[in-house]
């Protein structure tokens, strides 16, 4: 078994296998760091291509997600994984997402890929959960010092919440937090319309433009 | 020409005085007669007045016996939350694993939940305009059902950690849609639609969709066909390019292609079957008239020689939509 055999298992969607595979290589000596990066980073990257607007499959990316997930967990549960420790060569690891399911809306399977996604290249995501009033959103990035508010919606009617979040930002005296927007009824927009800096069409779309910020 | 032969006419690719248009307007019926949508759901005769009030305003070619997509699943027991301005949301599933899914009910359509309210309004509708123009009766499909039972997440999983039980379930809402179904063609419905954004390919891929939804869609119109013989629309929004070569085999006379896929893709792989769409829906809130006369213009240069066309938004027309837009895509069909 090598680390390609976790890649493959991670996009196939074998979460169990994938984890077991992982176990096998820690008794190795195969350090989580390289699990992580040349693994279960290189399976998202494999997914990253294959999931544009036209090929993107909800079922695929939650299976991965889930299995990657599943062997990020046990790296942890394990203890050789210490927070984001093993993820130095990361530069974008130590990052910090807002995460949400705007207000008026309580879809959260786009949002919950997205936190998977951002996990596996070593984010740190602080989930706020569904129906999350924008202002709630902006005091938890001041709270945390992040550097990006992502939110997701399904519907058309949250979009004066959407608006509303970069009014919070200024009232804070925020000007450096990138706001980014995502989800079925969302990506139909502009960032313009939106007041946002950014406009997700998929959820890889939405990690290219953090990690060209 | 009457509406209503105009779109039977259409389905069989025979010629008629003009294309004829959907609006997909459903709550947004209540919006413009300053009814509150909470209202409107839960009542018959005000989703009828709505639905007729609506289509007298812009003149498109047919009225819809619909509600939202929690009605059969509030029908089976998930519970739901209704809000003024926003379509109600499910709060709690009805089940928690899909093991359970044999201890469900099937609902009667004329007692359970909001199912009676649907066909009030369909027998209104039918009474009113039904020697003239089309009553379009939904009905949820059986993936998108299947999801308002269990939640999405959870169902997505089980296709691949449970799929007999996947099967099962679906055998169930497939069960329910047919009983449902067959209460509006009953009630007057002459086209029967099935909603089922959740078989699209931005949630599962050809091989379940082919697998597990094609057989149950088949089931579902054939059963309906036997049922007086309405129209047989399909509508799966979103991306739905990789299974539009299966569509025939659902049976059904009428397929929407959402705005994601391009028009002429539907017209390649779909050759013999009428389609309807796809202009963007959130351009009717944001966008200008011109951009929507520039989008159904497109649209009808595209289809022109081909005809089993029906103009339409490539899903629901949001409830935050202008008029302005609505008339926009009318007129287009009408000058």
């Amino acid at each position: 078994m090598t680390i390609k055999d976790i890649k493959q298992a991670i996009i196939a969607g074998e979460n169990e296998h994938a984890v077991a595979i992982a176990n096998t290589l820690i008794n190795r000596g195969v350090t989580p760091a390289e699990i992580i990066i040349n693994g279960v980073t290189k399976a998202m990257e494999y997914l990253d291509k294959k999931c544009t607007i036209q090929e993107f499959c909800l079922l695929e990316l939650m299976l991965a997600g889930r299995a990657a997930m599943d062997v990020i967990d046990h790296l942890c549960a394990e203890g050789t994984l210490n927070d984001g420790a093993s993820l130095d060569s990361n530069p974008f690891s130590r990052q910090k997402i807002i995460l949400g399911t705007i207000k008026g809306d309580i879809h959260e399977i786009g949002k919950n890929i997205f936190s998977m996604v951002m996990k596996s290249y070593g984010y740190n995501v602080i989930d706020m959960g569904k129906d999350v009033d924008p202002a709630d959103l902006v005091m938890s990035t001041i709270d945390h010092k992040a550097d990006f508010i992502a939110v997701s919606s399904l519907i058309t009617t949250t979009i004066p919440h959407v608006r509303e979040i970069r009014k919070h930002t200024a009232d804070r005296g925020d000007h450096t937090v990138k706001i980014i927007a995502g989800g079925a009824a969302l990506r139909q927009s502009s960032a313009e319309y939106l007041n946002v800096d950014y406009v997700a069409d998929t959820v890889f779309d939405g990690l290219h433009y953090i990690r060209s910020i | 020409m009457k509406s209503i032969d105009r779109i039977t006419s259409t389905i069989h690719f025979e010629k008629t005085d003009r294309v004829p248009v959907f609006s997909h307007i459903f709550g947004y019926a209540s919006r413009i007669n300053h009814v509150p949508l909470k209202d409107y759901l839960n009542s018959g005769e005000l989703l009828a007045v709505c639905q007729l009030e609506a289509r007298k305003r812009f003149g498109y070619d047919g009225v819809t016996a619909f509600a939202d997509n929690s009605l059969e699943a509030e029908a089976i027991g998930s519970k739901i939350s209704y809000r003024d301005d926003a379509y109600p949301h499910i709060d709690e599933y009805c089940l928690t694993n899909i093991h359970d899914w044999k201890y469900l009910s099937i609902p009667d359509p004329e007692k359970d939940g909001r199912m009676p309210v649907i066909i009030k309004a369909c027998r209104i509708l039918k009474d009113e305009v039904g020697k003239e123009t089309a009553v379009v009766g939904t009905v949820q499909g059986p993936m998108t059902l299947a999801g308002q039972l269990l939640g999405l997440e959870k169902l997505i999983y089980c296709i691949v950690d449970h799929p007999k039980e996947f099967w099962n379930l679906l055998n169930f809402t497939t069960r329910v849609m047919i009983i449902f179904g067959k209460a509006l063609i009953n009630a007057g419905a002459q086209v029967i639609h099935v909603f089922d954004p959740s078989s699209s390919c931005s949630v599962i891929n050809r091989a379940v969709f082919s697998k597990y939804i094609l057989p149950h869609l088949k089931q579902a119109f054939k059963e309906y066909k036997d049922c007086g013989d309405p129209i047989c629309w399909l509508n799966i929004t979103g991306q739905t390019e990789p299974v539009l070569d299966l569509f025939p085999e659902t049976g059904a006379d009428l397929f929407n292609i959402d705005y994601l896929v391009p028009i002429s893709t539907a017209m390649q792989k779909l050759p013999h079957h009428c389609i309807n769409g796809n202009i963007k829906p959130f351009n009717f809130i944001s966008g200008e008239e011109k951009v929507i006369q520039k989008e159904a213009k497109d649209l009808l240069e595209e289809t022109q020689f081909r005809g089993g066309f029906i103009l339409s938004p490539g899903c629901e027309i949001p409830l935050e939509s202008k008029g302005c837009n609505i008339e926009a895509m009318v007129k287009a069909v009408k000058s």
